[in-house]
């Protein structure tokens, strides 16, 4: 049985009398310890996936599994305890507590979920040991995303989303940051699936999959992965 | 304009209808309450002008105890800048309610002249004598209305019919009259002597020849405010000539009152003296006779002796003869004697009364200088000079005390003297009887001799004598028979009574400026009060609210700087941007201010003055709307929403567009303070270290919430501790400060042995547990360069633990009461500015004391000096007598109980009225209830309004943050730790708010108790825990209920935004 198991997913939203269906009938399969990318043009239903699968919404139809569990059916609740403890988050705009320095924004995470790891070994493997006692505004976007990276992994969660995560860094940065969370999925056996609309990512990826108008248009697996300091674009 | 630009707007005002519902409330709470706290005080004033002015309110009242002529009136009437004169009668009677008696004072109509004009609530016009107005309070209080009739009637010796033609009247209008200003109309000598009511009628129901009263108005502008210092100023003018007239037309009335009665008495002595001088003539006529008889008897015997030859016989009857011509002699001169000593005497009585009082006057001297120095430290000067007065006494006094030695000893001498003449005169008496009786029994033995004489002439005499010694006897008894001395004695007695009772005939006058009576004083101190209150409540209401109005328009306009910048971007003009945020606050503003308005001048204004109007007889309102109060609502209203508005506006506009269209850069975080603190920091858990970051990120919103919890848990706090302190006055004093169950007010002053015959006189009636006598009555105290007019009660050690509790407010220790000293209530104390150990001085009349303080006393109402009888003779240098008998029950009284007693006890000529403690405290507790309303009215103002601060803020606080809320949610955080993320901030803010409020509120408390303070009352002002604790749970249970709406909100926050880029 694999990782991450999707089945016939889709997710209709409706607003006053039009309904979008933003992903429709959708069913793939992830292994554990992969580094997934979702690709696709804005519109094309990664995001409605990646919050589907990452407990923040639930499907209209259709079954998720992770990790053995299905969690097409939880309440609120079972949610939640989802997100606390097998789930971590990166964000476009890194959504770090401005008023936490680098530390206690990751300690904001280690505080609520049950295995996780040193805060302080983390956010040395993410090499921001020397700006432990930082605030957010006090550091660069790159630095500011690694903390949020940080912030994820220390939660030692079994799946990590990463949505767009260099979509607001340039290029250099933005290949640091990938570089992280290719060698963190590497080290932790963790799966880690991200979320882009750049194409020139996904020779980076175990799994590329192609979205398009809510739909699956490709998922074809990478044999050869590269790494991120091979990808150019 | 655009109408993509309009349907956006209409968007943002939907959007925002949550928020222009609070800032309309929000200013609703705080105009309203500005309007009518301070607009109460000026319309008061205004209505109370205008009705003074209206109804031509006199400006003075003169009295006088020998009433006033027609012609009198025009006396008055002729002073210069005395425009009007009216007099009036008024007479003092009962009516009774439910079986009870109350004092109505009838006062006549003088529709001819336009002054103290009535102001009919209700009814029409009176038309026929035996129809009447009555007060308001008449109907309120005492169930009479109109079409009803009323009765009044004395039940004292004086008769009505003397003064009142007619004594029953239909009531055909109920009036206010500018007369009575304030509901307690004033003092009688009816019952307890508190004038319930009053009575209007016509001139023609009255049958009394003089005017008790009469009303003057001078000719000074009525446009002038008559509270103000120029009415005064004019007024006080023209008092002297007025004062001038008043006392001229008594004083013609009185000396032509004690001529007449002096003529009477001096005509009634002149005949008394007559009468008497005709009756000594008379006994000495009789004397004479029978002088003449004696002699014609011993003449007689001395022709029978002859005849007889017989020497004896003649000798018998001369001897007698003279013998009694010696005792007559004999007895007047010891009656002259005995004259003689019995006036010395009676000088010498005199004499020694007056040496007796001035010795007694220098032993008390001395005695009070010797306490003097016993209680002096070291002010040796004092010493020298007390010592010094001391020895001059001493001298005085044994001048005087031999004086008194000699004079007394002939007083006792003369008296020795007087009862061994007494005894003489008794024996001579005797003597003189005896022998008169022997001279006429013999007499009659000598009928046979003169028979066997035959003479015709000598039988002749012989039956003259005898017929003359009858008509003698005759006489004598017929004197004595017409009891003359007796008579004599009366008439002198009655003439001297007469004399006693001119002396002490008096006039007394009175003329009472309106500036100086009573209800117009109490009325001007109470609208200035009351503007005082104004002055504080309602500003910190106002700036709170204003406060958060601010902070939720910049919010406003804050979240919608991304539309900002695209109409800028899209090159709309700044005027149309800038409009629709106008508009809206400038709705907001005008429908909270007119709300406000309309709340404040008709709802709280109306409550105010309809609990103030239950002191004073006041008509309705004349104007509701203060402009001024308005006009300064409104400006403030629009300037902390219109001002705002722009301000923050134009503020946004001016950045770039392109910054705008970016989202605001957020605070950053900072280390605050308490980090350096490692001690404290680290042992916070993190989810604290979180919420205090955040607490100090916020400024602005930390600023805001502690002023408004802070300013609403001050106002709750301030309400409360008035409320308390005005409660405890009612039910403190009369519970436990001053248990005592009745107080008997006696009808004179009785020495301690007639009041002792009174007390056993009470104690028989029935329900009596104990009783003791004491003396109250007004002294001045001074200290410390203050002097207050006071009661003292004098009152014996052993007895005063029954009736009342001297205690300790603070460490509730029970004073004793000594001879050492006085003790003072607490608020005398604070008057004078006196601590224990410290001396006060007392005046009364000629009498002047110091006197050390032992003690201090818990006590609300009136101001007391407590002391022993030992010290009252100290202080007046002559026995106490006692004017007051307190009683205690046995069981609380029922109200029949208590009518039963009152008559039965002033069946006792000697006990003038009674007051019970139940009717004081009740009585007392309606009065306050004026009060009450507005203190709750406060409390219930600063809840709402705290309540509205503290969802107003919370709202902003989620608002502010929900991207970092969702985000913490996305990370998987439970609902209850994400609520107690929000929550803990609030819940700290709020602690801190509400310990700063009850600082505030404690120096609130304090200005307005001076304010509302008044000399005779005494308020806490102490911390009150039990407030401390209620104003905490209120502001927390708001806190509370508040957080637990919020809920949702926080419930309802979408993860997903976390996702989004910021907007």
């Amino acid at each position: 049985m694999s990782f991450i198991e999707i089945k016939g997913l889709v997710k209709k939203y409706q607003t006053g009398d039009v309904v979008v269906q933003a992903v429709d009938d959708v069913s793939f399969e992830i292994e554990k310890g992969e580094v997934v990318v979702i690709v696709g043009a804005s519109g094309a239903g990664k995001t409605t996936l990646l919050n589907l699968i990452g407990g923040m919404d639930v499907p209209t139809y259709g079954r998720i599994s992770v990790g053995g569990r299905d969690i097409s059916n939880y309440n609120e609740n079972q949610l939640t305890e989802y997100r606390r403890n097998d789930i971590g988050f990166v964000f476009q705009f890194y959504n770090l507590v401005q008023n936490l320095n680098v530390l206690e924004n990751v300690e904001l995470a280690t505080q609520i979920c049950r295995d996780s790891l040193q805060p302080q070994i983390v956010i040395e493997q993410v090499g921001l040991s020397n700006r432990i006692k930082n605030f957010p505004a006090q550091l660069s976007g790159g630095e500011q995303q690694r903390v949020a990276i940080a912030r994820a992994i220390a939660k030692n969660p079994k799946l990590l989303l990463c949505d767009e995560p260099t979509g607001a860094l340039d290029y250099k940065t933005g290949k640091e940051v990938l570089k992280l969370l290719q060698d963190t999925a590497r080290k932790n056996n963790m799966t880690v699936m991200i979320i882009t609309h750049n194409q020139a990512i996904a020779p980076m990826a175990d799994r590329i999959i192609t979205m398009k108008n809510g739909k699956i248009e490709e998922n074809k697996i990478n044999k050869k992965p590269k790494l991120i300091d091979e990808v150019e674009w | 304009m655009k109408s993509a630009y309009l349907k956006d707007s209409k968007k943002m005002f939907k959007n925002n209808i949550g928020r222009f519902c609070s800032i309309v409330l929000i200013i609703m709470l705080g105009t309203s309450f500005f309007i009518g706290m301070n607009a109460i005080s000026p319309e008061m004033k205004k209505t109370a002008e205008k009705y003074m002015k209206d109804k031509n309110i006199y400006d003075y009242a003169l009295e006088s105890n020998l009433g006033y002529k027609k012609e009198d009136v025009k006396k008055f009437e002729d002073i210069k800048n005395i425009e009007k004169a009216q007099g009036v009668y008024s007479y003092d009677a009962l009516a009774s309610f439910d079986q009870k008696d109350i004092v109505v004072r009838v006062s006549s109509l003088n529709s001819d002249i336009k002054m103290n004009e009535n102001y009919i609530e209700d009814g029409r016009k009176i038309e026929k004598d035996n129809e009447c107005y009555i007060s308001t309070r008449l109907k309120q209080m005492y169930n009479y209305d109109i079409g009803k009739k009323i009765k009044v009637y004395r039940k004292d010796k004086e008769n009505i019919n003397d003064a009142l033609r007619i004594t029953e009247f239909k009531i055909v209008g109920i009036v206010k009259s500018p007369i009575y200003l304030s509901t307690f109309y004033g003092t009688t000598q009816l019952l307890t002597g508190e004038l319930n009511s009053f009575l209007f009628v016509k001139e023609e129901a009255f049958k009394m020849k003089d005017y008790t009263t009469v009303y003057l108005k001078s000719d000074i502008d009525e446009n002038i405010k008559r509270f103000s210092g120029k009415y005064k100023k004019e007024n006080k003018k023209i008092l002297k000539d007025i004062e001038k007239v008043n006392k001229n037309i008594a004083k013609s009335k009185f000396d032509k009152i004690v001529n007449e009665n002096s003529e009477k008495i001096v005509d009634a002595e002149g005949k008394i003296k007559s009468v008497e001088e005709s009756v000594n003539e008379k006994y000495s006529i009789l004397q004479n006779n029978q002088l003449q008889i004696n002699k014609s008897i011993s003449d007689i015997s001395y022709y029978v002796a002859k005849y007889y030859k017989s020497e004896n016989i003649y000798n018998r009857y001369k001897e007698k003869e003279v013998n009694l011509s010696d005792l007559y002699n004999n007895i007047s001169n010891l009656s002259g004697e005995k004259r003689r000593l019995e006036t010395r005497n009676e000088e010498l009585k005199k004499h020694l009364n007056v040496l007796k009082n001035e010795i007694n006057d220098i032993q008390n001297g001395v005695e009070k200088n010797l306490y003097e120095i016993y209680n002096l430290e070291d002010e040796s000067n004092k010493f020298v000079d007390l010592s010094k007065k001391n020895y001059q006494l001493n001298n005085e006094y044994i001048q005087k005390n031999t004086q008194y030695q000699n004079l007394n000893a002939e007083y006792e001498s003369n008296e020795k003297k007087l009862q061994e003449t007494n005894k003489k005169l008794e024996d001579f008496e005797e003597q003189k009887n005896k022998l008169q009786n022997e001279l006429y029994v013999s007499f009659e033995s000598l009928q046979d001799l003169i028979d066997n004489i035959g003479d015709n002439n000598l039988k002749y005499q012989f039956g003259q004598v005898r017929s003359g010694k009858e008509k003698l006897n005759k006489a004598k008894t017929e004197l004595t028979n017409q009891n003359i001395d007796e008579k004599i004695k009366n008439a002198k007695k009655e003439i001297n009574d007469k004399k006693e009772e001119l002396n002490k005939f008096k006039y007394v006058i009175a003329t009472t400026p309106l500036y100086e009576s009573s209800g117009f004083k109490a009325l001007k101190e109470d609208i200035a009060k009351m503007s005082l209150m104004g002055k504080i409540f309602p500003v910190v209401f106002f700036i709170v609210a204003t406060l958060v109005t601010i902070t939720t328009i910049t919010r406003m306009i804050e979240e919608d700087r991304k539309n900002i910048g695209v109409f800028k971007a899209l090159g709309y003009r700044k005027e149309i941007i800038v409009r629709r945020y106008l508009i809206y606050s400038l709705l907001a503003g005008l429908t909270g201010a007119l709300l406000g308005t309309i709340i404040g001048s008709l709802v709280i204004l109306d409550v105010l003055y309809v609990s103030y109007g239950d002191m004073y007889d006041l008509p309705e309102l004349s104007n509701k709307f203060n402009l001024f109060y308005i006009m300064i609502s409104f400006i403030v209203s629009l300037l902390s929403t219109v001002l705002v508005t722009w301000i923050v506006t134009i503020k946004a506009l001016k950045e770039k567009t392109a910054d705008l269209l970016r989202p605001q850069i957020g605070t950053t975080g900072k280390e605050i303070l308490l980090e350096k603190i490692p001690f404290l920091w680290n042992k916070c858990s993190f989810l604290y270290k979180i919420c205090f970051r955040n607490i100090f990120r916020y400024k602005k919103r930390l600023f805001m919430t502690l002023i408004g919890i802070a300013g609403c848990t001050a106002l709750i706090y301030a309400g409360l501790g008035l409320q308390s302190a005005v409660n405890s006055i009612g039910n403190i004093q009369f519970s436990k400060v001053r248990p005592v169950s009745i107080e008997v007010y006696l009808n004179g002053e009785f020495e301690p042995k007639e009041a002792e015959e009174i007390e056993k006189d009470i104690k028989q009636k029935q329900n009596i547990k104990e009783t003791t006598p004491v003396r109250q009555q007004s002294i001045t105290a001074k200290a410390n360069n203050y002097s207050k007019d006071v009661f003292y009660i004098a009152v014996s050690s052993k007895e005063i633990g029954k009736y009342m509790n001297l205690k300790n407010r603070k460490t509730s220790e029970t004073i004793k009461l000594d001879d050492e000293g006085v003790i003072l209530t607490e608020k005398l104390a604070i008057l004078l500015d006196v601590q224990v150990d410290d001396k006060i001085t007392v005046k009364d009349g000629g009498v002047d004391a110091t006197l050390k303080v032992t003690g201090i006393t818990e006590n609300y109402l009136y101001n007391y000096i407590f002391f022993t009888p030992n010290v009252y003779e100290r202080i007046y240098g002559k026995e106490i007598k006692y004017n007051e008998v307190f009683v205690n029950t046995s069981k609380e009284l029922t109200e029949k109980e208590e009518i039963d007693l009152s008559d039965k006890l002033k069946e006792n000529d000697k006990i003038a009225s009674m007051s019970f403690r139940d009717n004081l405290e009740k009585e007392f507790k309606t009065s306050l209830s004026g009060l009450m309303i507005i203190v709750i009215l406060f409390i219930g103002c600063a809840s709402l309004l705290s309540f509205t601060v503290l969802v107003n803020l919370n709202n902003i606080n989620i608002e502010e943050r929900k991207r970092e809320l969702s985000t913490i949610k996305l990370l998987g955080f439970y609902e209850k730790e994400l609520e107690s993320y929000v929550f803990r901030e609030n819940i700290i803010l709020t602690i801190l708010g509400t310990l700063l409020g009850l600082i505030l509120g404690m120096g609130i408390l304090g200005v307005i108790i001076q304010a509302a303070e008044v000399e005779t009352i005494f308020l806490v002002k102490d911390i009150n825990y039990i407030n401390l604790v209620v104003s905490i749970v209120i502001t927390i249970l708001f806190t509370l209920i508040t957080n637990f709406a919020m809920r949702k909100k926080i419930k309802n926050i979408d993860m997903i935004d976390s996702l989004k880029s910021i907007e």
